[in-house]
């Protein structure tokens, strides 16, 4: 775990598995075999099962505590909620892969509405290539008057 | 482009939490729920967002997205089936392919709002 006296970036490591994959695309409701059946996937000439454009965010989270940076860093997590999510994808990634997920948490900052918001970026790298970086802005409102 | 998501039900956030590790009791515990002022659990922003990429890669192979993001500007409630739309900006410039993006429940409140780059 990561806390304020040790900024440095907090890293995760994952290998993708095809069945996580497919319950990944069962549960958004996925149904072409693109991204279900390594079969279909090899027909439309990928290596494995891809993975979906937003699957990467939970892997971020694959911490023994996904929210604690938000929570050590004073956000009332029983109030936040996700404002802003961003990707940029520079490779696609597939079942099978080791994937290096290293993320940093900006300052909290005070919007004008008196919302507190927080970002996180990360930073996605198979073996050296760097594949995809993401960008998680949390929100919580200011508290009830 | 336009689709219709499933009906958000307790189970599906169950599923989603589980597979996507998002796993935050805003979407599954109903007592924080209404601590924090919701009616019930609210659906992951990441659903929708889910959804608006399976919007995306149906438009174009997924090798071709370049960047993909989204604000979420009103909870999805329990019961809620988001209508998901994906339009093409500037259709006749050259160079990526710019797609703006929107979520919006059956009264009207839009959910989330989103952009996309698509190599040509």
């Amino acid at each position: 775990m990561n806390g304020l006296e040790s900024p440095g970036p907090e890293v995760v490591r994952v290998r993708i598995t095809r069945t996580d994959l497919r319950d990944f695309a069962t549960s958004i409701g996925e149904t072409r075999l693109l991204y279900l059946s390594v079969r279909s996937a090899r027909a439309a000439g990928h290596r494995d099962l891809p993975v979906p454009p937003t699957y990467l965010f939970g892997l971020a989270l694959r911490t023994g505590n996904p929210f604690g940076w938000a929570a050590e860093r004073g956000l009332d997590m029983a109030r936040t909620l996700h404002g802003e999510q961003s990707f940029e994808y520079s490779a696609m990634t597939f079942a099978g892969d080791t994937l290096t997920l290293s993320s940093t948490c900006g300052p909290l900052t005070v919007a004008r509405s008196g919302a507190r918001l927080l970002t996180r970026r990360t930073t996605v790298s198979r073996a050296e290539e760097v594949v995809a970086r993401l960008e998680l802005t949390l929100v919580c409102p200011a508290a009830p008057a | 482009m336009r689709a219709q998501a499933p009906e958000v039900t307790p189970a599906l956030l169950s599923a989603f939490a589980a597979a996507s590790g998002d796993a935050n009791p805003m979407h599954l515990d109903p007592e924080v729920a209404r601590a924090a002022g919701h009616d019930d659990v609210i659906a992951h922003g990441m659903l929708t967002m889910a959804w608006l990429g399976r919007l995306l890669t149906e438009h174009s192979p997924q090798a071709r997205l370049q960047s993909f993001r989204v604000r979420f500007t009103a909870p999805t409630p329990l019961g809620a089936a988001p209508s998901l739309s994906a339009r093409v900006v500037d259709p006749a410039t050259r160079g990526p392919v710019r797609l703006l993006l929107t979520a919006e429940l059956a009264d009207g409140t839009v959910t989330a709002v989103g952009e996309a780059t698509i190599c040509p």
